[in-house]
């Protein structure tokens, strides 16, 4: 599973996005989650008992402390782009990502990799698929409008 | 040996008998004190080594058991697994994480001396000590030890590694307020070189591990050792390698406060080949540190082996060991060297040695002494018996030894003057035998032929007697007459004796001798003639020197008789019997004043020799037949 983006084009916002990130089965769910730079996200716990979400990120550092379900944790803006690990200091294993972008155009692989990102401008710009900090796949692409251009990723 | 007097002979036995078992008393009793002393070293060394574990452990426990968590912490992991790491952020939250082991505690005035120093000067002192270092006495102070290192494990440094095995740096605002924590950041290029090189093993970190770090600060002289705790950060979620935690002590190596300055032992670290030490002199130190290189090998990571090491500080050998503080590490091992001294052990070792030494002479002269004393005692005594056989020797039986002892040697007393007796009574025997009868009977009855019953012999007897004996004597004094027969006797026998003549007896004035009888000296019928000549001549010069004037005469017979001891078996008298005998008597009867009268077979014996005048023919008394008699008036040979 990956995380698909057109860097550097522009659109339209989508800060506004409820982006939910739950604490279920001793879990994230989702595990990787990209979102535009000013989305505010929240971290509902759906367990019978505590989590403690936080992040020592630079990107966004942020720490929620112990909560139960039901309590509601202030949601977290993240205004800077970059790669949030969170983290569960109750739980070690679990562990989430969460991908802030500049450009709205991106969207989620689903689970065979595959994906489909619309409306996009067109333009000459560098489609990256984001799989973890250290494996990501880019390759340029020309969008010509009306046309559907088809990614592989890696490309060959 | 043979030559040697027995005195001398039983000193010299004496004095090896205590000589050697002097030696070997000295030889088995300095192996056992040897061993002794081995023993307890050994024993000691072994309390150092088992110590050892348990002191780091007092030590580091704590330190470890924080880092550890901390290590585990999620949130360290959280942060290490960020690429960049965010340093500042690193050690402000690790700071407040490790506080407890960071931070001196306030009350905490530092560690004085457990032990008072030894005094060097004091021999005898240290020698008690050593005696009385035991076990129970170290666990003791072990427990005080522990205790204190308890409260020392405040760390002197800590640092962070990431995952490529690169030091991470904090800013300097950060190191700032670590120092307002009390926290001192040391910046140093070779501390931080030397741990840069442990970074360099992080991907083999799968565990905690000791480690011993030594770098020089600058404006000290004395480089500083840091017992470090490295902890590797693990993530986990995958299993890889985040980074590592180090966490240096000081490690108080050169002041520890063990048992060590008890039992005179002198400390050292061996790290990174070299040997680093506050107690053992510079002077030994480098040849100490060629000895470790040598016996260590190539690689310090080797366990020596081999018979204990000995090294020499003032002509004083002192025991070298050495045990490594972190056997199980994976990073580089370092050692403790001790040196102990052997001083205690020689001084005793000497000291035994002379007291075996005086105990030895004393029991050598003791020994000298009772040996000259028992000598003394046996000589004298047989000095005496010699003295006494030579008495013996030279006839003088009457000699008496004292018997002083109830012992062999007086019992040899004993018997040698019952000796003396039995041969002075021996002598008394022979003498009064040979007076009683003739010298060459008596020699014959003394030979043990003695035997009743006799031989037929060829003899000539001689019957000598004094004439008108009875009319002389008539009125003289009864000793008077004694007197003159026997000055008379003493000479006329003397003739005989002389001519090999056996006197057989005296009957009152009367002399009777044989020639040839008991045994024949050749020409016993010549001998007996030339008796009887003398014996008349004889008692002419008497007569003109003596009180007496003697008158004899002398019948001479030759031919068969009986010759023998004649008597019962407790009394017995040699002599012979015969017609011979008879006619011997009767013709000293009739031979005139002077005269010496033959019958016919001497005067046939001795034929030409003999100048004889016919007598007439005789009747004589006991004879049917007439007797034919010659007197002699000289005889040849």
């Amino acid at each position: 599973m990956a995380v698909v983006y057109l860097e550097g084009a522009v659109g339209p916002d989508r800060t506004q996005e409820a982006v939910k990130v739950v604490q279920k089965g001793m879990q994230f769910k989702p595990a990787l989650v990209p979102v535009q730079r000013g989305t505010k996200v929240v971290f509902p716990n759906a367990d019978e008992f505590y989590h403690n979400v936080f992040s020592y990120s630079r990107t966004k550092r942020f720490d929620l402390g112990r909560f139960l379900k039901g309590e509601s944790p202030p949601a977290v803006q993240f205004d800077q782009p970059g790669e949030v690990k969170v983290y569960c200091e109750i739980h070690r294993h679990m562990r989430a990502s969460i991908l802030v972008l500049e450009t709205p155009h991106f969207t989620k692989t689903d689970a065979e990799g595959n994906f489909k990102l619309p409306n996009l401008p067109t333009g000459r710009y560098t489609l990256k698929a984001w799989q973890d900090s250290k494996t990501v796949y880019e390759t340029t692409v020309e969008l010509k409008a009306g046309e559907t251009v088809k990614v592989d990723l890696p490309s060959s | 040996m043979r030559g040697l007097s027995f005195k001398y002979r039983l000193l010299l036995a004496m004095m090896l008998v205590v000589g050697g078992v002097s030696a070997v008393t000295f030889f088995i009793t300095q192996k056992r004190v040897q061993a002794a002393y081995d023993g307890l070293v050994e024993q000691l060394v072994q309390a150092e080594i088992s110590y050892l574990p348990q002191a780091q452990e007092a030590r580091l426990s704590n330190v470890r058991r924080q880092c550890a968590r901390l290590a585990s912490s999620i949130r360290l992991i959280a942060v290490m697994t960020e690429d960049p790491v965010d340093a500042d952020g690193l050690y402000d939250t690790a700071s407040h994480e490790l506080r407890d082991i960071l931070q001196r505690d306030s009350d905490d005035e530092g560690l004085g001396s457990a032990m008072p120093p030894p005094d060097k000067e004091n021999r005898v002192r240290r020698m008690a000590e050593f005696k009385t270092v035991r076990a129970g006495r170290w666990a003791r102070q072990r427990q005080v030890a522990r205790k204190q290192a308890a409260r020392q494990s405040v760390a002197e440094l800590f640092r962070f590694i990431d995952f490529e095995g690169n030091l991470l740096r904090p800013g300097s605002d950060t190191i700032e307020a670590l120092g307002q924590m009390g926290i001192k950041w040391v910046t140093q290029t070779d501390l931080d070189s030397r741990l840069a090189a442990i970074g360099k093993t992080i991907t083999n970190l799968t565990s905690q591990q000791v480690g011993y770090v030594l770098y020089e600060p600058t404006g000290q002289l004395e480089p500083r050792v840091l017992e470090v705790v490295v902890t590797p950060i693990i993530d986990d979620f995958d299993g890889s390698t985040a980074g590592a935690l180090i966490v240096g002590m000081p490690f108080m190596n050169f002041s520890e406060q063990t048992i060590n300055e008890v039992g005179e032992i002198q400390n050292g670290l061996w790290l990174n080949d070299h040997l680093y030490s506050k107690t053992i002199d510079e002077g030994v130190r480098a040849d100490l540190s060629a000895q470790l290189r040598q016996s260590f090998g190539a690689s310090t990571n080797s366990l020596p082996d081999g018979d204990p090491l000995y090294i020499y500080k003032e002509k004083i050998p002192h025991r070298v060991f050495h045990t490594p503080l972190n056997p199980e590490s994976t990073l580089p091992h370092a050692y403790k060297v001790g040196l102990y001294s052997m001083e205690g052990a020689i001084d005793a070792e000497r000291e035994l040695r002379s007291q075996i030494l005086m105990i030895s002479a004393l029991a050598i002269m003791v020994a000298l002494m009772i040996s000259l004393l028992l000598s003394h005692g046996l000589s004298v005594p047989i000095h005496k018996l010699v003295v006494g056989t030579e008495a013996i020797r030279k006839g003088d039986f009457d000699v008496k030894v004292k018997a002083t002892t109830h012992d062999e040697i007086g019992q040899l007393a004993t018997s040698f003057n019952e000796m003396a007796q039995d041969l002075a009574l021996k002598e008394k025997y022979h003498n009064l035998l040979n007076m009683v009868t003739d010298r060459d009977v008596a020699a014959e009855l003394m030979s043990g032929n003695v035997a009743l019953g006799g031989e037929k012999r060829e003899v000539s007897v001689l019957f000598c007697d004094i004439r008108g004996f009875t009319a002389l004597t008539q009125g003289m004094d009864p000793h008077e007459v004694i007197s003159m027969l026997n000055e008379h006797m003493t000479a006329l026998a003397d003739v005989v004796a002389q001519k090999r003549g056996v006197v057989d007896k005296f009957v009152g004035d009367e002399i009777m001798a044989v020639f040839g009888a008991p045994k024949s000296y050749g020409d016993d019928v010549a001998n007996a003639v030339k008796a009887g000549l003398e014996m008349i001549s004889e008692r002419h010069k008497l007569n003109e020197t003596s009180k007496y004037q003697i008158q004899i005469g002398i019948g001479i017979a030759t031919g068969e008789a009986v010759a023998g001891n004649m008597g019962s078996e407790d009394r017995l008298n040699y002599t012979v019997l015969g017609e011979r005998v008879n006619l011997g008597a009767r013709l000293c009867g009739v031979a005139g004043k002077g005269e010496v009268v033959i019958d016919e077979t001497t005067c046939e014996r001795l034929g030409e020799r003999v100048t004889a005048d016919r007598k007439d023919l005789l009747r004589l008394k006991g004879f049917s037949d007439e007797v034919r008699a010659f007197q002699v008036t000289d005889v040849r040979f």
